[in-house]
């Protein structure tokens, strides 16, 4: 199976109304060198065993991706803030400490895959808890050669490249963690662009949360919203969640509903949180 | 410009698990066909690099281009031409889900061709406040829809000080999605 991924470039015209003696500059076409994809979008590693996580270029051009690792931290309301690696707690450090992961570095023809193998290898002494890092899968621009008629006899122009990618989580649990979870305060707010599903969870304990949120009216089978892999991290103790709705949506929300917040199917769908409600 | 055929979050998950190499084994004559799905995250530049077109510079000033395409060139010294553009970004994934763009939060310096440290006031320009066009409470954020796309555009503001050389300035800055 395959599928292609086509692109069509229409030339950045550049039609610069020539200023008296401003030279007209050329600039090469915005080939999108880099396109990538990532599967899994989450990686949890408990034990020695390693598991692989899947880069393809889905760009039109062969490009050269780095993987490395970063650190992040969620804010109350879902966001995920970059932290540096000299702010770093104690936690994020042994959890960059222990991940083991090749290749680094990887150049791919266009609509080829490749595996990223990783694995922890966590200290014989590391205390139980749950450690987090966040992969980056970042394509590497190719060096462009200047040319002469790059340069504008008069005039600064700029040429800004963005060297972009997709971050993942990988998740490590050593030993025992759980946490306990809490689903309150849920109303419909209005937003920005319309009404919104509003909600907060609160979480106590050593684990993450992740999965499915859904809310349904009693005698309903379909859910009238479903929101799928929803996570809270342990350095929060309640997460902020919005939900936009469309007005078809907002209609039916109200009277009692059922919110449930459950492990994603593949992790056996248990009952991570629930409550009955009356909205409206 | 930049046209993508659409296809389906369910294909992408499919080409996922097809490339790890899983097969479906078929033990008995009546066994199940399992594929393993994968969710994905797909980040595609559209949009090519953030252009500010040509700028003819007498003296210092500040030059904004808006994560929406308005250009902003008002200081007298300044002269702006030429066509600018933003840096485009399409986003494919799960339905409904949240991703957090994470952009600069310092500045990012561009070189001219023949720049060294000693000539840096001609040769360097410094790119700060880059902006997003979607943005959540806090900071970019942008919601998949419900087929699991999602656009956002990224502008920046460049600050002159009037003495740079003639010439075309180059720099990278880093863009990335993860799932909120």
């Amino acid at each position: 199976m395959s599928f292609k991924t086509l692109r069509k470039f229409v030339k950045h015209s550049v039609a610069v109304a020539a200023l008296s003696s401003a030279a007209i500059v050329a600039h090469s076409p915005a080939h999108a060198q880099g396109d990538l994809l990532v599967a899994p979008t989450r990686v949890i590693l408990d034990g020695s065993r390693g598991t692989e996580v899947i880069l393809s270029n889905i760009g039109s051009e062969e490009a050269t991706y780095r993987i490395g690792l970063e650190l992040r931290r969620m804010l109350e309301n879902g966001r995920l803030v970059p932290v540096e690696r000299t702010d770093a707690n104690s936690s994020e450090e042994a959890a960059l400490g222990m991940i083991r992961y090749a290749p680094r570095r990887i150049t791919l023809p266009p609509g080829q895959p490749q595996a990223v193998r990783l694995a922890a290898r966590p200290g014989a002494d590391l205390a139980d808890g749950e450690y987090r890092v966040h992969m980056s899968f970042k394509a590497i621009p190719r060096p462009r050669e200047v040319t002469a008629s790059d340069q504008p006899a008069e005039g600064v122009s700029i040429q800004l490249i963005p060297i972009y990618g997709v971050t993942i989580p990988i998740i490590v649990r050593q030993g025992r963690v759980e946490a306990q979870v809490a689903i309150n305060q849920p109303s419909i707010v209005q937003g920005e662009t319309g009404p919104e599903f509003a909600m907060s969870i609160s979480r106590a304990g050593d684990s993450s949360t992740y999965g499915v949120l859904s809310v349904t009216r009693p005698g309903d089978d379909e859910p009238i919203l479903l929101l799928r892999g929803l996570a809270v991290y342990p350095e929060l103790n309640e997460r902020q969640v919005r939900v936009r709705l469309t007005p078809e949506q907002a209609a039916k929300f109200n009277g009692q509903v059922r919110i449930e917040y459950r492990e994603m199917p593949d992790a056996g769908g248990g009952l991570i949180a629930a409550v009955d409600s009356f909205l409206g | 410009m930049n046209k993508t055929i659409r296809f389906s979050a369910a294909s992408i998950a499919m080409f996922a698990a097809i490339g790890m190499g899983s097969v479906a084994h078929a033990d008995t004559a009546t066994a199940d066909a399992t594929a393993e799905i994968l969710d994905a995250l797909v980040l595609n530049n559209d949009g090519g690099s953030l252009d500010f077109g040509t700028m003819v510079v007498s003296g210092g000033g500040v030059v904004t281009l808006a994560a929406d395409g308005t250009l902003t060139c008002s200081d007298p010294d300044i002269v702006c031409s030429g066509t600018t553009g933003v840096a485009g970004f399409s986003v494919e994934g799960t339905a409904n889900k949240a991703v957090t763009i994470n952009l600069p939060t310092g500045s990012v310096e561009l070189r001219h061709p023949s720049y060294t440290p000693a000539t840096s006031a001609q040769h360097a320009i410094e790119l700060s406040t880059f902006t997003s066009s979607e943005n959540g409470g806090t900071g970019p954020e942008v919601t998949l829809d419900g087929a699991g796309d999602a656009t956002f555009d990224v502008g920046g503001t460049i600050t002159l000080d009037g003495s740079e050389e003639a010439g075309q300035f180059d720099g990278t800055f880093d863009v990335s999605v993860e799932y909120s």
